[in-house]
C-alpha cells in the first residue's frame, strides 16, 4: 500500500462511523432526543463511580454489548476506534501507579495497589464512555444530532464548532496526504519526515488547511449553510424512544445505586 | 431578467480591489462566459454573486438582491459549482453531499432524499449515490459537485473554470450536461474553445474592469482584443 493511499484510508476511516449511520435498525430507527438522553445519562452515570470503583461499573459494559447489537454496529469498528483512545486514558492511569502505591488488598499472596485499581478504573469508565458516544454517532445521521442538540438548546456556537471540526478532519488529512506525497517524492521515496523539515511541514499543513478550509466554509455557505438555522421538521417522542430511554436510564441507575457485581459474588460464593 | 448586476465592485480587506464597478445583465437561460487573465476578477465576482464576498453596488437575481445577507429563501437562487470539485464535496458519500444543500433550505429529509436522487438520476450518475468522493476520478467529482448545486434548484448557476482537472472525455461530457441545463449560467474560462461551445456571450476582464463584451465567435478570434485583455487568441 502506498502511503498515499494509507492517508486516504485514514479518511475514509475518520467517516465509518458515520456511513453506517444511516442504517435502518431498531436503534437506528430511534428518536434522535431519546438516543442523546439516554446517552448522556449513562455518561453521567459512568463517571460518577469513585475513582477506586472498578468492579461496579463492570455491569453496564451490558449497554454498548446490547446495543451495538441492536443497531448493526461491529463491535471490531467500536474496539478499532478505542484503540485510539486508549494510549491517553494509559497515559493519565500510569501515573496512579507510581502516586497511589498503597495496598488496597491482596490477591493470592499479590498485593494490588490503589494505583493499579484506579488504572484499570479508568481504562473500563473510558471504555464505556468511548462506546456509548460511538454508538450514538453510529446509530444517528450527523445532521439529525447537530438538529436535535440545538433543539435541546445546546448553544449554537458549540454545536457549529463540532460540526465544523469534524468536517475539517477529512480536509487536514487530505492536504497532509497531497502535502506528504510532494514530499516523498523529492526525498528519495523518504517514508518519513525528516525532524528538520517537521517545522515548515507543519506550518505549512496549517497554512493550507487554513486556507482549504475557508474554500469549503465558502462552499458551504453557497449551498444554503447558515449554522444552525435550519429547522427539521420535529417529530414527537414514540413509544418506543420512552421504552429506550427508561430502559437504559433505569439500569444504568440501578447499576450506580447497588453493587450488581459484589451481589452476584456473594451469591457465587454461596453456590456448592 | 435573470440577473441584473450594477456597479459592482469587491474589495478585499488588504485593499486590493479585485473588481471594479462592473454592470451587466444575465437573460433567462442565457449563458455568458467569463474571460480574463489569473486575477482579473472571475473569481471574486462569482464569489460576491454567490453571497461569499461582501461587494458595493447591487446585484438582482428575478429582482431579488444578492448579497451576504440575501432574503429568506434567496440564497438558493444562486448555485455555484466551485473550481476545485474537492472543495465542494466534503461528505461521506455522494448521496449525502446532493442531500446537504436542500436539508439547508429546510426541506424535510424525505423531500430532500427525493430532490437528490431525481438530480442524480437526470445527471446519470445515480450508480455513484454512495460511493465517496474521495474514490471518485475528476470528472465525476465534477458531475457530482453539478448536482449538489442543482439539487436546490437555483435560477442561475455560477461555474468557475468548470473544465480544470478534466480529461477530453469528461470535458465532453460535461459540455452535453452543460447545453441540458436550462438555467442561465455565468461561467469563469480559460477554456475558449468550451466557451464557445456552451456560450452565448462573452465577457472580457481585465483588472476587475469590463474590457469587452460580444458574441464569443467575434472575440476570441480577434487578436487587438484578446492581446489587449492579457489573453492569448484562439487560432481556427
Amino acid at each position: 500500500m502506498t502511503h498515499t493511499s494509507n492517508f486516504a484510508a485514514k479518511i475514509r476511516d475518520i467517516y465509518s462511523i458515520e456511513s453506517i449511520s444511516s442504517g435502518n435498525s431498531v436503534l437506528h430507527r430511534l428518536h434522535p432526543g431519546a438516543k442523546i438522553t439516554a446517552t448522556a445519562f449513562f455518561l453521567a452515570v459512568v463517571v460518577s463511580f469513585g475513582r477506586y470503583d472498578f468492579s461496579r461499573p463492570v455491569p453496564l459494559l451490558s449497554y454498548p454489548v446490547l446495543a451495538a447489537a441492536l443497531g448493526g454496529v461491529p463491535y471490531a469498528l467500536l474496539l478499532r476506534r478505542f484503540s485510539l483512545a486508549l494510549p491517553f486514558c494509559l497515559l493519565a492511569g500510569t501515573a496512579n501507579l507510581y502516586f497511589d502505591r498503597a495496598a488496597a488488598f491482596t490477591l493470592g499472596g499479590v498485593a494490588v495497589s490503589f494505583g493499579i485499581l484506579s488504572l484499570f478504573s479508568i481504562l473500563l469508565r473510558a471504555f464505556l464512555c468511548v462506546m456509548a458516544v460511538l454508538i450514538l454517532a453510529a446509530a444517528t445521521p450527523f445532521t439529525h444530532l447537530t438538529a436535535q442538540l440545538e433543539r435541546m438548546r445546546v448553544p449554537s456556537v458549540l454545536i457549529t464548532l463540532f460540526e465544523v471540526t469534524y468536517r475539517y478532519l477529512g480536509t487536514l488529512i487530505d492536504e497532509a496526504s497531497s502535502m506528504y506525497t510532494a514530499y516523498s517524492l523529492r526525498c528519495g521515496g523518504e517514508s518519513r519526515v525528516k525532524m528538520r523539515d517537521m517545522g515548515s511541514f507543519a506550518g505549512q499543513l496549517l497554512l493550507r488547511s487554513f486556507d482549504r478550509a475557508e474554500r469549503v466554509y465558502a462552499a458551504m455557505k453557497c449551498r444554503g449553510y447558515r449554522s444552525c438555522r435550519v429547522r427539521q421538521e420535529r417529530v414527537p417522542f414514540a413509544a418506543a424512544d420512552y421504552a429506550y430511554m427508561f430502559l437504559v436510564c433505569g439500569s444504568a441507575l440501578l447499576f450506580r445505586l447497588t453493587d450488581v457485581t459484589s451481589a452476584v459474588g456473594r451469591l457465587a460464593a454461596r453456590l456448592p | 431578467m435573470t440577473l441584473a448586476v450594477r456597479s459592482l465592485s469587491v474589495v478585499y480587506p488588504d485593499g486590493t480591489e479585485a473588481v471594479k464597478t462592473l454592470s451587466f445583465e444575465l437573460g433567462r437561460g442565457e449563458s455568458v462566459a467569463l474571460i480574463g487573465a489569473n486575477g482579473a476578477g472571475k473569481t471574486s465576482l462569482l464569489l460576491a454573486l454567490a453571497g461569499v464576498l461582501p461587494f458595493s453596488g447591487t446585484a438582482e437575481a428575478e429582482g431579488i438582491p444578492l448579497g451576504a445577507k440575501p432574503p429568506v429563501g434567496a440564497s438558493h437562487r444562486v448555485g455555484m459549482v466551485f473550481q476545485n470539485p474537492d472543495d465542494q464535496l466534503f461528505m461521506p458519500t455522494i448521496f449525502r453531499d446532493v442531500v446537504f444543500g436542500p436539508r439547508n433550505m429546510g426541506l424535510g429529509d424525505e423531500e430532500s432524499a427525493r430532490r437528490a436522487e431525481e438530480t442524480l438520476r437526470e445527471l446519470n450518475i445515480a450508480h455513484l449515490r454512495d460511493r465517496s468522493p474521495l474514490k471518485l476520478s475528476g470528472g465525476e467529482k465534477r458531475i457530482a459537485s453539478i448536482a449538489a448545486v442543482l439539487a436546490m434548484t437555483p435560477s442561475f448557476l455560477l461555474f468557475d473554470e468548470p473544465t480544470a482537472f478534466l480529461d477530453p472525455r469528461a470535458r465532453r461530457g460535461l459540455i452535453g450536461i452543460m447545453k441540458r441545463l436550462g438555467q442561465a449560467k455565468l461561467i469563469a474560462t480559460h477554456d475558449f474553445t468550451f466557451a464557445l461551445e456552451t456560450c452565448e456571450r462573452a465577457i472580457l476582464l481585465k483588472d476587475g474592469e469590463m474590457f469587452a463584451v460580444g458574441e464569443p465567435e467575434a472575440l476570441f478570434f480577434d487578436r487587438a482584443v484578446m492581446e489587449g485583455c492579457g489573453v492569448e487568441e484562439i487560432r481556427r
